[in-house]
């Protein structure tokens, strides 16, 4: 027994060379992987960066026959759609997540089976909700929620227009739809690892269910909690196929809330193809650049939230 | 350790499972053809009983050449080539997603003639097959549109792309309006005044005075829901470009272009099938839909008659396209090796006031091909150069063939009219390598 574990050992430490070889390997590469995307990003929207300047952001107009390519309302679709997917996902989200770290305890498998349900929500393809979006829930939107929502809270400017389905507020909701797993998964995680002596300690106080998850329990997790929000909105930012089914592909300022939009992913998914003019190529290529850096600064938010919060919870015990 | 051992194996056992579960995954995607791309792949083995020698010169240098395993030796066949000659080589073409569906069909069937030429076709998008023809990655490109003078001043010096129609498309007013089954009648102008957003009720005087008094009286006091596709495409460069020399405030404003276009009002949708679905599940939505969507959906979606110049309105089918690009470019085209940037066929095609039953949102699309193949620019060899031009001789030929199970009849492209075919023939004629015509044989 000692001798074939020391045998393991003696073959084990060529196999340690190997694995210190591919992962360091895997994580340099990694690392170049991301500055070359900059680098390329950069490089292929040179042109454009050069004849729009920042005119690029703040410019309503894109157009081929003038020639001219500025993202202000996909800026403003992405952030709003974003927005609204946030407004309602993270409810939705946090509350299964509640439910199932809270309401299931001594259940466990009833918690495993659901838990599951919801991850197996977060890994099916965007396509299938883009195409479920189109043909029944912009339908739906259209014909039982919109028209109340602008009966009701017809705000000037929020949901005027036309109840169409395809707009905006649809690409918000089905986004919410996508990221509640999202977020409903890691913030369960978080709400598991937060120490029974916490709730204990409420409980023993008196407390009830409402006061320990509002006082002992979410305080605690607020930070993870954050995180994995966060982790979500970089979901509905990067988020193309669904959102392009639904959110109507209007490339205008929108109006309202009702009124078709685009986002800086549909904006490429849908004009990549018929890009020639190096012009054009090039200010599609500035808004991937964009859409990298929007990408790139909430996710290092993302993560740094995420790990302080599993550093901190570390400490704490 | 014998624990261990096992484990070990077990997991090296279940990796090599996992990996030949994702080579055979892989393999049997590629063979179902996945979207987007089809090669058709068929090694000819008819040629090594061939005996005979029957050869012409330029076709039997470009074999002997070959080092394919499907032609080793001199090869002539009896078989139902056009040029009675087996041939070679694997080519790869690129361009607009319109013709995708036909042209699937074109390489398969074309497999059958010419078993040894392998043809692979990216559908990347009008723009996308413009470029790659520029870059030298594909023998032939493919687009809804001519290049535009900004995109001839992109090619390659000293290169001369050939523009070469090889099939039509149709464009039709699509609409969904709950209890109407009858075909409105629109005119060009009503059409791009109901796109810029200046009629916005399907009850519209402009709209009602085209339409029979019973029919009149049947369209609804509701607002039109506009749609359109999202994307840059050939179906919308064709429609735009026929609003703009229907009506000047469109030319003016809008315009046309097979890239973004700016859209006063209305709702994108991606793709055809995209533009379909919008209109099939909104009511009172009117949008443009490329009739090739409507002759293989047949009776699903509503369309309207669109008046030609004569001043008769025309429910599109496959003829009147058909006779609408004969009448468009009966006054000529571009000579072969001119550009087109300035010639528009839709225009011919408006302006054509003699024609009484012809389609007025008629276009072609294009296959690109450059006129001296040998040139660097064109990365192709002269086994490539054969095969390219030999698959296009037969698409603008026996590819147009109509008929009950013809695939331009049920896929819904309307045959080249034959003063295109005569010209596809002349500038496919022209086409060299090292200074040789091709298809000399022929």
């Amino acid at each position: 027994m000692t001798a074939s574990s020391k045998g393991n050992r003696r073959s084990g430490s060529k196999g340690d060379l190997v694995l210190k070889t591919v992962v360091g390997a895997a994580a340099v590469g990694i690392v170049a992987l991301l500055i070359g995307l900059g680098i390329e990003l950069t490089s292929g929207s040179w042109l454009s960066i050069e004849t729009f300047g920042l005119g690029f952001i703040t410019g309503s107009t894109w157009n081929s026959v003038l020639n001219t390519y500025n993202v202000f309302p996909a800026l403003v679709g992405t952030l709003t759609a974003s927005a609204i997917a946030l407004l309602l996902g993270l409810p939705i989200g946090l509350g299964i997540a509640i439910f199932l770290s809270e309401r299931t305890r001594g259940i466990r498998a009833g918690a495993t089976a659901l838990g599951s349900l919801v991850e197996l929500l977060a890994a099916v393809p965007s396509v299938i909700y883009g195409l479920w979006g189109l043909i029944v829930l912009a339908p739906f939107m259209r014909d039982y929620i919109e028209p109340p929502l602008k009966s009701i809270l017809g705000l000037p400017g929020l949901f005027s227009g036309t109840p169409i389905g395809t707009d905006l507020f649809t690409g918000g909701v089905i986004l919410a739809i996508m990221i509640v797993p999202t977020i409903s998964a890691v913030s369960r995680d978080i709400l598991n690892a937060v120490p029974n002596s916490q709730r204990e300690a409420m409980y023993s106080l008196g407390a009830t269910d409402w006061e320990v998850v509002r006082k002992a329990v979410l305080p605690y997790a607020r930070s993870g909690i954050f995180g994995a929000t966060i982790l979500g909105l970089g979901r509905a930012v990067g988020e193309t196929m669904a959102v392009t089914f639904v959110i109507g592909n209007n490339i205008n300022l929108p109006k309202s809330l009702l009124s078709p939009g685009a986002t800086l992913t549909t904006l490429i998914v849908n004009q990549f193809g018929n890009t020639f003019d190096p012009l054009s190529e090039a200010a599609l290529v500035e808004v991937g650049l964009v859409l990298f850096l929007l990408a790139l600064v909430i996710n290092i938010f993302a993560r740094l939230l995420v790990w302080r919060m599993t550093r901190s919870t570390r400490f704490r015990v | 350790m014998n624990l261990y051992r096992t484990a070990t194996s077990g997991t090296t056992i279940g990796l090599v499972v996992v990996l030949v579960v994702i080579v055979v995954a892989a393999g049997a995607y590629i063979a179902l053809n996945p979207g987007g791309t089809t090669t058709t792949t068929v090694v000819s083995t008819t040629t090594s009983t061939q005996t005979s020698t029957s050869v012409s010169t330029q076709t039997s240098t470009s074999v002997s050449t070959q080092t394919s395993t499907s032609v080793s030796t001199q090869t002539s066949t009896s078989t139902v080539t056009s040029t009675s000659t087996t041939l070679s080589g694997s080519i790869v073409g690129g361009g607009g997603t319109l013709v995708y569906p036909i042209m699937q069909d074109w390489i398969n069937t074309y497999s059958f003639v010419q078993p040894g030429i392998q043809i692979t076709y990216n559908a990347v998008g009008s723009g996308k097959g413009i470029q790659g023809i520029t870059a030298g990655l594909y023998n032939f490109g493919e687009s809804d549109a001519p290049l535009t003078s900004a995109q001839y001043a992109g090619l390659p010096s000293g290169s001369n792309l050939l523009t070469i129609p090889i099939s039509d498309s149709g464009i039709i007013p699509a609409y969904n309006i709950p209890g109407l089954t009858a075909h409105l009648n629109f005119t060009g102008n009503v059409l791009a005044e109901i796109f810029y957003g200046t009629i916005t009720q399907w009850n519209d005087p402009r709209i009602a005075s085209l339409q029979s008094s019973s029919v009149a009286a049947q369209l609804p006091a509701h607002a039109i829901q506009v749609y359109h596709r999202s994307d840059g495409s050939g179906t919308m460069y064709g429609f735009t470009q026929y609003l703009s020399d229907s009506n000047a405030t469109w030319a003016k404003n809008v315009g046309f272009t097979t890239g973004t276009i700016a859209w006063p009002v209305g709702v994108g949708c991606l793709h055809n099938a995209g533009v379909a679905q919008c209109i099939a599940g909104n009511p009172y939505s009117l949008g443009p839909l490329e009739i090739a969507y409507e002759i293989a959906n047949p009776g699903q979606i509503n369309f309207g008659a669109v008046r030609n110049h004569y001043g008769n309105f025309i429910l599109a089918n496959l003829t009147n396209i058909s006779e609408a690009l004969a009448a468009g470019v009966k006054n000529g085209l571009p000579s072969t090796d001119s550009q087109w940037s300035s010639y528009s066929v839709i225009q011919q095609t408006f302006n054509d006031t003699t024609d009484k039953y012809i389609y007025p949102v008629s276009t072609f699309t294009y296959a690109l091909v450059y006129q001296d193949m040998s040139g660097s620019y064109a990365s192709s060899t002269q086994v490539q150069a054969v095969a390219t031009l030999d698959f296009l001789s037969w698409v603008i030929t026996s590819g147009q063939a109509t008929g009950p199970v013809a695939p331009t009849t049920t896929l819904g492209y309307p045959p080249l009219p034959s003063a295109a075919v005569t010209l596809d023939k002349q500038l496919l004629a022209t086409i060299t390598y090292n200074g040789t015509p091709v298809l000399s044989g022929s």
